[in-house]
């Protein structure tokens, strides 16, 4: 099931993956950490963790931005072996996670993140989240 | 295909993570590290209890961030299962963790229930559905049914957080509250399926006053 604002996200998403050089997937989560969409190919078995994870990471985020006395994050970066994962907020109600080849222009692809984060945001309404959080798994 | 979160809390060494890794269909995350020290420094040798999770050289963890689990039930209703880490350093990660879960399964070890008081309190002030279970750490269940004495509207579940059936019909009982409260109360379109499977669905928890 999906309504016409739910796959409009999710095509913004394989755009994204599609037209940036070195992103191989992006995932939108809820902020509690449950699947919303994700771009064509990636696997529920790596999305629902990567999910859980990042949700978990805008947490853990947002608590170190407080003990310097800061109000949010940019972004987390985690530099694996063979990729860079990317997690942003993109509101308080969703999460963005991007999976980045580590031969790709990283700090270009960060910013093309904010860029999806920003086109998406405004359609990311509090009832949108909790209605694609309910009609879909991910 | 429906999805509902699940929170999976209670005090340290009480099984959490052990319980998702019981009844995770698929590899769950984990965060584990290794015990080093009690919060008042000394060595935390009174929580290397039967039961507690031990790390190759045979040394206690703990869950540094979060444990994450899925499990597929009646065919077509995913539970998310959210496993909170053990110390109290980070309440607001405890919180955001908590954020959307429909219920709550609180582990208690019987020998220590004053351990899992906060996780039970921090449920009610939500006012999260959410099931005591018991650890019984894979003994005699029996030795367990008196083990503990709450007040009659605190559901217990007897429970092994190893064993996958014994887990799987914790999440049960709980899904089977989250139904009743939700029935009672007008929460979506939730429902006791004959033959006991519960499904609850329609339902979201996500208030954005909730969310820090």
């Amino acid at each position: 099931m999906s309504t016409p604002d739910s796959s409009y996200v999710a095509e913004v998403l394989d755009r994204f993956v599609q037209e940036t050089v070195g992103v191989d997937d992006a995932l939108l989560v809820s902020a509690d950490g449950v699947g919303l969409a994700a771009s064509d190919g990636l696997p529920a078995a790596v999305a629902e963790p990567f999910g859980a994870i990042a949700a978990g990471l805008v947490s853990l985020t947002r608590g170190a931005a407080r003990c310097f006395a800061e109000d949010r994050a940019e972004r987390v970066v985690i530099e694996l072996n063979q990729s860079y994962l990317l997690v942003s907020e993109v509101t308080a109600w969703a999460v963005l996670g991007v999976v980045v080849r580590t031969d790709a222009d990283i700090g270009l692809v960060a910013y093309e993140t904010t860029l999806v984060a920003e086109r998406l945001a405004p359609e990311l309404s509090a009832e949108l989240v909790a209605e694609m959080r309910t009609a879909l798994s991910v | 295909m429906r999805t509902t979160k699940i929170l999976i809390d209670g005090g340290p060494g009480t099984g959490k993570t052990t319980f998702i890794g019981s009844v995770s269909d698929i590899d769950p995350v984990m965060t584990e590290v290794p015990v080093t020290a009690g919060p008042d420094g000394t060595s935390d040798g009174d929580r290397s209890v039967a039961g507690e999770r031990r790390s190759g050289a045979g040394r206690p963890t703990t869950t540094a961030a979060l444990d994450f689990g899925r499990l597929t039930i009646d065919g077509d209703h995913n539970l998310l299962l959210f496993g909170t880490p053990s110390s109290g350093h980070l309440p607001f990660l405890q919180e955001d963790l908590a954020t959307g879960a429909l219920g709550a399964v609180v582990l208690v070890d019987p020998r220590r229930p004053a351990d899992s008081y906060p996780a039970m309190t921090a449920a009610e002030e939500r006012g999260q559905p959410f099931v005591m279970a018991v650890n019984t750490y894979g003994r005699d269940r029996s030795q367990f049914d008196q083990a503990l004495r709450m007040g009659p509207e605190v559901p217990v579940a007897i429970c092994d957080a190893g064993d996958r059936a014994s887990a799987k019909a914790a999440l049960l009982t709980l899904l089977q509250i989250i139904v009743e409260v939700g029935a009672g109360s007008g929460l979506g379109s939730a429902r006791l399926r004959a033959g006991g499977a519960a499904t609850v669905g329609g339902i979201h928890l996500l208030h954005p006053d909730r969310i820090v």
